[in-house]
């Protein structure tokens, strides 16, 4: 279980952050 | 050697941002002078590594920090701190940045009473827990930055003026320091006045005002004489645009035919514009008691600094 987190978000007119769970084998899993 | 800059946005709108943009030309001769290091808005760089992996916040080491915007949540006082370590001058930008701004408008209530407001008691959403995850949990009220780190310039204003910018970075590019002078917008406003009202009650700022475009700014009434709320009297100059060569400096609003809203803020720090402007109000014969929403209208862009609190409910009649 892995988490990329993008913060900030930039070249945006506001403030944004993403985050993506990855599962064990580093596929992007559904909600926890 | 072009001096690094970091610029950082808190809770804001991004017109102070924008107002950089509106510099126009003098902005071409100093942008050879500042190398950006840092700035979300603008360019590419994350505060904890491409993808997250670091621990620590990363902002780069920069000679001049600019911060606009208020502090209202956990990160924004972390990034707050940070660029404060990383730079050598720290500039507030705008009136979020040093004084909250509109948005402490909130701090009149409780963080209770505001997540209940937005979440909960909106009759065009549908009701919905307080969010907690990812989100950085917000502070107690809006802090203006100088209440959470030390700041060397204040440049405010809602958004501020683009000439103002220049004077700033110019000075610092020279080394020389930069603060406005202690004079209030009617110091430097134009308008006719007589010391008394023209007569009748205080106007809502949407009434039609009586002046003919184009008149020269001198045969033009003093708008609070008109019976306009205008913060004039007790707002720091510093908006005012010169009028071509050798013309009046106008503030801005006044220019747009417009009261001042108060967005510079108090004219000397510590002084009380709701006081002094009821006082204002009174010497030149209109009612002050007629200003609706006094509190929130004569502080409305200075929220922080304690300025607005919420205050306990009245006991019913």
């Amino acid at each position: 279980m892995k988490t990329i987190t993008i913060a900030p978000v930039t070249r945006l007119e506001g403030h944004a952050k993403v985050t993506i769970n990855l599962d064990d084998s580093g596929n992007v899993a559904e909600d926890p | 050697m072009a001096v690094k800059v970091a610029e950082e946005w808190l809770n804001i709108c991004g017109g102070c941002e924008v107002t950089i943009l509106d510099i126009g030309e003098p902005l071409l001769d100093l942008l050879p002078e500042l190398d950006f290091v840092h700035m979300p808005v603008l360019m590419d760089h994350k505060y904890y590594g491409q993808t997250g992996e670091k621990t620590e916040m990363e902002i780069p080491e920069a000679d001049i920090g600019i911060i606009s915007g208020g502090v209202r949540n956990e990160k924004e006082k972390h990034v707050t701190e940070e660029m404060r370590k990383k730079c050598k001058t720290l500039i507030s930008l705008g009136s979020c940045a040093c004084f909250g701004g509109i948005p402490a408008l909130a701090n009149m209530f409780p963080l209770e009473a505001l997540y209940e407001k937005v979440y909960r008691d909106c009759e065009t959403t549908d009701s919905a827990d307080t969010p907690a995850e990812n989100i950085p949990p917000l502070l107690d009220r809006v802090y203006a930055v100088d209440e959470v780190v030390d700041v060397d310039v204040h440049i405010p204003g809602c958004p501020t003026n683009p000439d103002l910018i220049v004077k700033a970075l110019t000075a610092l590019l020279e080394g020389k320091e930069f603060k406005l002078e202690e004079r209030s917008v009617c110091d430097e406003c134009p308008l006719k006045r007589e010391k008394k009202a023209s007569g009748g009650e205080i106007k809502r700022t949407l009434e039609s005002m009586e002046f003919k475009q184009g008149e020269p700014w001198d045969r033009t009434r003093c708008y609070m004489e008109q019976g306009y709320l205008c913060l004039g009297p007790v707002t720091l100059a510093g908006c005012g645009h010169k009028e071509g060569d050798g013309g009046v400096t106008v503030p801005r609003c006044i220019k747009g035919y417009m009261p001042c809203r108060g967005c510079f803020g108090p004219i000397r720090k510590g002084a009380n514009p709701l006081v002094d402007m009821m006082s204002a109000i009174s010497s030149i014969g209109l009612d002050a008691k007629q200003v609706p929403d006094r509190r929130a209208l004569l502080n409305r862009y200075i929220g922080s600094h304690n300025r607005l609190r919420p205050l306990p409910a009245r006991p019913k009649k």
